[in-house]
């Protein structure tokens, strides 16, 4: 019954543990576009243009996990500090230069695209069919990388330029260019 | 009694990435074109297993394993630093990795894969307390509460093992 000393090395033992310890998500990878997108778009809304901080707000919960925070951090655009703010309701939109849905507002996505589509703010989502329901920016992921498609026609009723460069990048463009859309 | 037939217990710890990590801050230094070319983990998908060469070896003894009063496998992975096995059901385990997440610096689960093999040999066996911790078995646990720290991330583990 009794198993030889001499048996301890009949085998070698392996347990291998492979961690994605470091692997971004693809909520990551959106926070550094929307910290992007403030390059490539001007405004003409007054309450982003006015407002003494560029905004970058999240209607609903956060998905960024701190990543949003680190990237916007002592930084501007157009001179301004970049800030995050997080919205509980469409009603505290005034002064976002970018609104992004977020994931937990699924259900309501049609409510707010209607009340916000003509503020003059540039809506993004990563919600699937946002473009169709008046959003101009949605993130899509294909073959495990983070895209993004515009909407040109939602985004000239809010009087948004997108830049020819913003364009060129997107996976897909949707609506035509106006006068005054893309520069 | 069964004696342990094993004296050595060698763990390996792999980091897993089909890239190359990076951190979430580098993410500002790169351009609209380079963004869309980073490979990211969805909630859809798991990502890829991919073997890299060991960052860190953990030896485990026959006296750590008498110590440890371990009488499953479970519970001897239990025995790795950093790795939480929890009980779902009676024949159910869930592995996880606790780590600290780089941007965060809160204590994270991360995904994490078990593999456990050795040379073949019919004579081996690895028992404890006259129960062989060799069962045949094959596990596969995927948690849906990524949630656990408020960061969005889909936990997966799976443990294989096959005698």
């Amino acid at each position: 019954m009794l198993v030889r000393i001499g048996c301890a090395l009949l085998g070698v033992f392996l347990v291998a543990l492979s961690l994605q310890a470091q692997m971004l998500s693809e909520y990551d990878v959106e926070a550094a576009y929307l910290y992007n997108f403030g390059k490539f778009v001007r405004w003409s809304n007054e309450g982003a243009n006015t407002s003494p901080t560029f905004d970058i707000c999240i209607l609903g919960q956060d998905p960024f996990g701190g990543t949003l925070d680190k990237l916007i951090a002592n930084d501007k655009i157009d001179g301004k500090p970049i800030r995050k703010r997080i919205l509980d309701q469409t009603a505290e939109s005034a002064g976002c230069a970018i609104v992004y849905i977020s994931d937990s507002e699924a259900e309501n996505v049609r409510r707010i695209i209607s009340v916000l589509s003509a503020r003059g703010e540039l809506l993004v989502s990563g919600l699937p069919n946002f473009l169709r329901e008046g959003g101009m920016i949605q993130f899509v992921v294909e073959g495990d990388r983070v895209r993004f498609q515009v909407n040109l026609d939602t985004a000239a009723k809010s009087h948004l330029v997108l830049s020819s460069q913003l364009l060129k990048v997107a996976v897909r463009v949707t609506g035509s260019p106006q006068d005054g859309t893309v520069r | 009694m069964r004696v342990l037939g094993s004296l050595l217990l060698t763990l390996i710890v792999l980091p897993c990435c089909a890239e190359p990590a990076r951190h979430p801050q580098q993410l500002k230094s790169l351009s609209l074109e380079q963004l869309g070319n980073i490979k990211v983990t969805t909630f859809s998908k798991q990502p890829e297993e991919v073997w890299h060469t060991p960052a860190a070896i953990y030896g485990i003894t026959q006296a750590d394993i008498r110590r440890s009063g371990a009488t499953t496998l479970p519970e001897l992975l239990r025995m790795l630093p950093g790795v939480q096995v929890s009980r779902i059901q009676s024949d159910q385990w869930d592995y996880r990795f606790i780590s600290r997440l780089p941007a965060q610096n809160v204590p994270s689960f991360q995904a994490m894969d078990a593999h456990l093999a050795w040379p073949f040999d019919r004579h081996f066996t690895i028992a404890a307390n006259g129960r062989s911790l060799l069962q045949p078995h094959r596990r596969e646990v995927t948690g849906d509460n990524g949630n656990a720290v408020g960061i969005l991330r889909r936990l997966y583990a799976s443990l294989t093992w096959m005698p």
